[in-house]
């Protein structure tokens, strides 16, 4: 749309105000206690700050407890199959690359079976913000080890602990091509959660988000007891996440140069003390479909019946 | 005077034309496709559309008409009322129409002199505004069309009234200017005054206030004081809801900033220094920078979008040195005597002037008796008393290499002092030089000195005690080793 | 030399064969595009070597083409066994032979450098082939094109190729001057150097074929008016892929379907489309459904081994009722099988493939020609019915060219902006016309419309819902879609006389081979009619009256089935062909089938044979339809 018409849209009343139960769709299941209702409710206040239309928010999911969300997120939601939320995402940037998407995964959905999409969909830069909700463990389908499970821990296919560290998707985001924005936050921190949830929503490109967060029914324990007794130190920039004085309860802050990647990959790699905020930002990375679409030409009707008669033109003999 | 500014006035109509233009056509484009779609949710199930939609191949197997029965059942008709229908056709028309005027209007510089009469130019003002608010309007119904918000019950009523004073800064910002030429050469008290007014009807129009002298002229006064005229820079302070811009070809970014100034949706003042009628480009030229120089003519942007408080929006950056009160310069050459001379000169209004011809009279040459002369920088600084006889010169480079001093007439020293108050007020509100500011970072350097002599005088003090401390119990330690010498009995400890 | 014998035919296939890389597809390209600019009807089927880096002079390292040519405008297929072979080297010849595609009585033009040449096996196999062939009746015509190719270029590999295309112009004697214009269109990219010595070399092939030749041949050709075009099917798909509007293709490498999005990639962007070459096949198809979800429908295409990986998403697409189109080239299977060789056992993977019940359109086109024309209705059902349409190729009509009227694209209709009115008060998301299943869509966007699109089970609401009767109404409206969209399609109809003996039916691309084998057998007075089916899923209607009419049915189809011959199979334990599988469900008759992998089309000649050999042993028995029918079942 040019600036003009832009204008006109929000001066002419088109947009009203949305208040957050705009934002709201069926009352959410999850068990009490579950950082997931916090991270829906963070997404709504993003949503309504922004002032955005329902109708025109994306978002999508793949399998698992935390890809219930846009049941409970009064947009346009798909709830894909297990691993599979980005290449969905990818497919409605590419078509309709105005309106915004979310893209909500927990951690068995990303790092495992969507490995090799999640690897992708950093290159591709695709401006979305992504969420991983990792509970360290597979939830929904009752307690198997996930990619992330802490080290020793039991699960039901892991009864005698786990065989391997687990891994470290922070590292792994930061060392592939294109890497444009890397946050880690938890959901026993709601305020630094709003913040990291908003600066991910402002950033062009693919916003990657780790959002610890512990299962109260099968992880309890998870998290140093969910948070009291798990060491973070939170990173601090002026352009960063803001931390708030009450956060320093839980740990230390350390200045950190967020444009810098050679430090943020230096932060990646340690896990403990985990690092909490906003570990880069690279707002001048392209994304894909704006790459994709800039390239190609879009003709009135007349000029592709021209053109589709020069193809054909091709393969005339006679 | 008008060809300074002409450029950018056109360059921003030209702009904001073409803008219009593509905005109307966009929406054009928009509720066509509007159309299309409504032709299409009709009509797409008709056999021939299905026929046609899917080609040779489907004839032999598919029976079209039995798919048109299959996919026309149950389909709700989401077409458009016909009501809507109409009013999107009557929009698609008037748009057009629109479109046809503003790509046919002619961007040449039209202007309004503030000599007309107030209420005409209020009249003519809210004319060329209302003119482009119903392209906004028009604008607005096709949005809300398109969006399928349009509701006749409210929107009829609230269109109906629609006039410039409902578009928002960021619609006004994209108006092409209605400018009002005022010239303000000698006494433009008067001028000033119009401008305000017309300024606090708070029509957005844009006041192009030019000048080629830069003489004031004063009511006699006994002394150099402030004297109680308003200027021009001042403008701001009183109406702070103005956008104000003092430029002129010193400036490297003149046009740029001509073009922000041109584009504020704010009531504007630009002021702008033009050159005499037949002076040279070269020489007019230099005769800006010189005026810059001298804070004769200073530059200053003041936008009161910019920022939330006062000293944030008034930009004096464009000035050389806007830190200082005057600028230095080292004048070398020789004296009348042919003695070689080197001196530092401020370089004040009355340096500038001396290049000015309206200003010729304003120096001359200093009696032989050289006791009474006073630097003018000094001069200016005295107090009435000290100023009693004396007589302010300035020191100048001539053209053959020589340096001579001339003296500096009451009258031009009026405006100098004048100037330098000026300046001085500028550089404050600007927040370049505040004696709050000051006061606070003097505060602050003694306490923080304060503070370390502090703590050295404590070490001090703690390492006089701890001395004496062990010197007290070598002492009593050696007196006890005496004792059982002389004694052979131990003390007690 | 006495003057050269001319030979007026019908019709002649010849095959062009040489090392990889030696230039001989590009001769046959030339030759193709000679014969069809000369007004010939055309068909050629690629020969493809089986390995990426085969070794030089073997059996293995074999590429080339069949060229069928006719007075006829329209060939349907790849004919018999080919009647003139140009080989650069034996081997390359002897690979024909092995492949079974040489008449006994072949003309055979070969290089003959290696009868002298140094490497002494080389000479012996020369020999030993070369009398092979002798014996079984060919005409060997040796050919010194190395040494004569050498008198006009440096690098003899350069050039052979065209000295050949000239040399076969005036086997067939066609017009030289039309043949260098070809040729200069051929390397219209390269420089002035490269195409005068391409043209010249033609000119020499010419004159050798002239002064040397004893025999020509003549393949008379009427030109039309009408505009013709030849082009390879994954070429028509591309081009039909535009033509029908879509505006993303989103792929993943894999032979055959490759050179379809090659053809793509070049032309999509100036329409106002792209391809995006996704990271796995998984990828691709979600990136096709998340376009086709946010209302515009997308387009993916694969082969068989990437037909399994996106069958999970097939589903979602089938319980989500998003639009999609996949086409499926079709290649040997199982697991990698044959890459690049034609079968057809894509069927039931295709209707059946996904878990649970999953119902989906497929089509299959029979010709080139149909590959353009075919994504127009694909797409329109796929959107209007909310449903996934799979279009089955194959390999064989992915590479071979054919010559069809140049499709006339003034009155492509416009794609319809996206519908982003709001949705009406009460507007579900699956809004199930109980008849028919069909509902209108939400897609992003559309204000008052927001919902979660879930693959869980769910009723017209869009709400996950778990309970018996939901499940069930689900799957019937899914279903019922099907039913609506058979209810509008036309008896197949049949190829010879609506009643007779026997009936073979088929799909895809064997359809010339069958109906010109059915001729060959109506002409000699055999009862035997063919029938072609576009639609697989759903069945088209009518099938039984058809039936009724022929007292044997059985498919034809380039898939696997047991061979009642075989040790150990009997009718309990035999595995039939796939459509015939299909059929016997559908109209539980006792249809055969002629099922076989050869890794290549059929010649209309076997058959014929088959036909000959069922008709010989079956006369007069009464069709299973027809009594079926008459009891009332």
């Amino acid at each position: 749309m040019s600036t003009l018409a832009e204008l006109c849209v929000i001066e002419s009343g088109a947009v009203e105000a949305h208040s957050l139960d705009d934002y709201e769709s069926e009352k959410p299941r999850w068990c009490k206690g579950c950082g997931d209702h916090g991270v829906l409710a963070s997404l709504q206040r993003v949503l309504r700050k922004n002032n955005l239309e329902p109708e025109n928010v994306v978002s999508v999911s793949g399998i698992g407890c935390s890809s219930r969300l846009p049941h409970y997120l009064n947009t346009y939601g798909f709830h894909g199959i297990h691993g599979r939320a980005l290449p969905i995402a990818t497919g409605v940037r590419l078509s309709r690359p105005e309106l915004p998407v979310v893209v909500i995964m927990g951690d068995g959905d990303c790092f495992s079976i969507g490995g090799n999409h999640w690897l992708h969909a950093i290159r591709y830069n695709i401006n979305a913000v992504v969420l991983v909700l990792d509970n360290e463990v597979y939830a929904l389908t009752k307690m198997q080890v996930s990619p992330t499970t802490p080290d020793g821990w039991k699960t039901k296919t892991t009864p005698r602990g786990t065989y391997l560290q687990p891994m470290n998707p922070l590292s792994i985001v930061m060392g592939m091509t294109n890497v444009s924005f890397l946050a880690q936050t938890a959901t026993w921190l709601p305020a630094h959660l709003d913040e990291t949830i908003e600066k991910a929503w402002d950033h062009h490109g693919l916003s990657f988000v780790r959002i610890l967060q512990r299962c109260p029914v099968f992880m309890p324990k998870a998290f140093g007891d969910g948070g009291l007794n798990f060491p973070v130190v939170f990173l601090e920039h002026e352009d960063g996440i803001p931390v708030h004085p009450l956060l320093l309860k839980r740990g230390e802050t350390q200045a950190h140069n967020h444009c810098d990647i050679n430090e943020a990959q230096r932060v990646a790699v340690n896990v403990d003390p985990a690092p909490m905020g906003l570990l880069y930002q690279d707002p001048d990375v392209p994304a894909y479909e704006e790459i994709r679409w800039n390239r190609q030409d879009r003709p009135d009707h007349q000029t592709f019946i021209q053109r589709l008669d020069a193809a054909l033109d091709r393969y005339t003999v006679s | 005077m008008k060809e300074q500014i002409r450029q950018a006035v056109e360059d921003v109509w030209r702009h904001h034309c073409a803008a219009l233009e593509d905005a109307l056509a966009e929406s054009i484009g928009e509720l066509q496709d509007l159309l299309r779609l409504d032709d299409y949710k009709r009509h797409r199930h008709d056999p021939d559309r299905l026929e046609r939609a899917l080609g040779p191949l489907a004839a032999t197997n598919l029976d079209v008409g039995s798919l048109s029965r299959v996919l026309g059942k149950g389909t709700r008709s989401r077409a458009i009322a016909p009501e809507r229908l109409k009013r999107v056709q009557e929009l698609i028309q008037t748009l057009g129409e629109m479109k046809q005027a503003w790509s046919t209007t002619s961007t040449d510089f039209d202007s309004v002199e503030l000599e007309k009469e107030e209420n005409e130019i209020r009249e003519l003002a809210e004319e060329h505004l209302n003119r482009i608010a119903r392209v906004f309007r028009a604008l607005r119904i096709a949005q809300l069309e398109i969006r399928s918000k349009y509701e006749s019950e409210t929107h009829d009523a609230l269109f109906a009234d629609f006039d410039w004073r409902q578009l928002g800064p960021a619609e006004l910002r994209l108006c092409p200017p209605f400018v009002v030429m005022a010239r303000l050469d000698g006494d433009h008290g008067a001028q000033l005054r119009k401008m305000m007014s017309l300024l606090e009807s708070r029509v957005p129009m844009k006041i192009a206030a030019l000048r080629s002298s830069l003489r004031e002229a004063y009511s006699p006064a006994s002394d150099i004081e402030v004297p109680s005229t308003m200027t021009i820079e001042m403008l701001p302070l009183a109406m702070r809801g103005v956008y104000f811009l003092q430029t002129s070809v010193a400036d490297p970014e003149f046009q740029k900033h001509l073009f922000e100034g041109l584009t504020s949706p704010r009531p504007s003042v630009i002021s702008v220094l033009c050159p005499h009628d037949g002076e040279e480009q070269a020489a007019f030229q230099s005769r800006a920078e010189r005026a810059v120089r001298a804070r004769a003519f200073p530059m200053c942007v003041y936008d009161p979008d910019r920022a939330d408080g006062f000293v944030m929006c008034f930009d004096l950056s464009s000035n050389p040195s806007p830190d200082v009160l005057w600028i230095t310069e080292t004048l070398s050459g020789c004296d009348p005597q042919g003695q070689p001379v080197e001196t530092e000169e401020a370089f004040t209004f009355a340096h500038f002037a001396a290049s000015e011809a309206e200003f010729a009279t304003e120096l001359t040459d200093p009696p032989a008796v050289a006791d009474q002369l006073i630097p003018m920088t000094d001069y200016l600084g005295f107090s009435r008393r000290q100023r009693v006889g004396k007589l302010p010169f300035v020191t100048l480079a001539g053209t053959d290499g020589s340096i001579v001093r001339k003296v500096v007439s009451p009258v031009l020293a009026l405006q100098c002092s004048d100037r330098l108050h000026l300046w001085r007020t500028l550089q404050e509100i600007s927040g370049i030089d505040n004696p709050h500011v000051n006061t606070t970072r003097a505060k602050l350097e003694q306490e923080s000195g304060a503070q370390q002599e502090a703590l050295v005088k404590n070490m001090q003090q703690e390492m006089e005690k701890e001395a004496a401390r062990r010197e007290q119990a070598a002492v009593a330690s050696a007196m006890r080793r005496l004792v059982v010498r002389l004694t052979g009995v131990e003390p007690p400890p | 030399m006495s003057r050269p014998r001319l030979v007026r035919l019908p019709e002649h296939i010849v095959e062009i064969v040489s090392d990889a890389g030696e230039g001989a597809q590009k001769a046959a390209i030339a030759f193709a595009q000679l014969c069809a600019k000369a007004g010939n009807g055309l068909w050629t089927v690629e020969i493809i070597p089986s390995e990426i880096q085969p070794p030089p002079h073997t059996t293995a390292s074999a590429s080339g083409n069949r060229i069928r040519l006719a007075e006829r405008s329209r060939v349907t297929n790849a004919g018999n066994l080919a009647n003139v072979v140009l080989a650069f080297n034996e081997m390359a010849l002897l690979s024909r032979l092995e492949a079974g595609s040489l008449a006994d009585d072949v003309l055979v033009l070969i290089d003959d450098q290696w009868a002298t040449h140094d490497n002494e096996q080389y000479r012996l196999s020369y020999r030993d082939v070369l009398d092979r062939f002798r014996s079984r009746g060919a005409t060997i015509v040796e050919i010194p094109m190395e040494h004569e190719t050498l008198r006009h270029i440096e690098e003899a590999e350069r050039g052979k190729n065209m000295f050949a295309v000239g040399l076969l112009c005036a086997l067939y004697s066609k017009d030289l001057n039309v043949l260098q214009g070809v040729i200069r269109g051929i390397f219209e990219t390269k420089t002035r150097e490269v195409i005068e010595a391409a043209v010249k070399l033609a000119g020499a092939g010419y004159q050798y074929g002239v002064t040397h030749l004893e025999q020509r041949f003549e393949v008379q050709a009427f030109p039309t008016d009408v505009s013709k075009v030849a082009m390879n099917g994954n070429t028509a798909l591309a081009l039909g892929a535009v033509s029908a509007g879509f505006e993303l293709c989103s792929m993943y490498p894999i032979t055959p379907a490759t050179s379809a999005s090659h053809a793509l990639s070049e032309i999509f962007e100036d329409f106002g489309g792209f391809v995006h070459q996704a990271e796995d096949e998984i990828a691709a198809i979600g990136v096709a459904i998340g376009a086709s979800y946010a209302g515009k429908t997308a387009l993916t295409i694969t082969s068989g081994p990437g037909m399994a990986l996106k069958t999970e998403f097939q589903g979602l697409a089938v319980m989500t009722e998003t639009p999609l189109v996949i086409i499926d080239v079709q290649r040997g299977g199982p697991s990698t099988g044959l890459p690049t060789k034609i079968e057809q056992s894509d069927l039931l993977h295709a209707i059946y493939g996904a878990p649970g019940d999953a119902p989906k359109v497929v089509m299959a086109p029979s010709t080139i020609e149909e590959c353009f024309y075919i994504l127009s209705v694909a797409r329109k059902i796929a959107e209007e019915f909310r449903m996934l349409v799979i279009v089955l190729s194959d390999a064989n009509l992915a590479t071979g060219q054919q010559v069809f009227d140049r499709p006339d694209v003034s009155d492509t209709p416009r794609r319809p902006p996206l519908d982003l009115s709001p949705a009406p008060p009460g507007a579900l998301p699956y809004d199930w016309d109980p008849t028919t299943g069909l509902s209108q869509r939400l897609i992003p966007g559309q204000p008052d419309g927001m919902g979660v699109t879930t693959t869980l089970n769910h009723d017209r609401d869009g709400k996950a819902c778990y309970d018996a009767e939901r499940n069930q109404r689900g799957h019937t409206m899914r279903s019922r879609k099907l039913a609506a969209l058979q209810k509008t399609l036309n008896a197949p109809s049949v190829h010879g006389a609506p009643e007779g003996d026997l009936l073979l039916v088929g799909w895809g691309s064997t359809r010339g081979a069958i109906e010109e084998a059915v001729d060959m057998a109506r002409d000699q007075g055999l009862s035997v009619s063919s029938l072609n089916m576009q639609f697989l899923s759903p069945l088209p209607p009518g099938l039984h009256e058809i039936f009724a009419g022929f007292s044997q049915i059985i498919t034809v189809e380039l898939n696997y089935s047991d061979d009642w011959e075989d040790p150990l199979i009997t009718k309990d334990n035999r595995r039939y062909g796939q459509l015939a599988w299909m059929l016997r469900a559908a109209t539980l008759l006792d249809i055969d089938c002629y099922a076989k992998v050869p890794g290549r089309p059929y010649m209309p000649v076997e058959l014929f044979d088959e036909i000959k050999r069922l008709l010989g042993d079956q006369q007069g028995i009464e069709s299973p339809a027809k009594t079926l029918l008459a009891t009332g079942e």
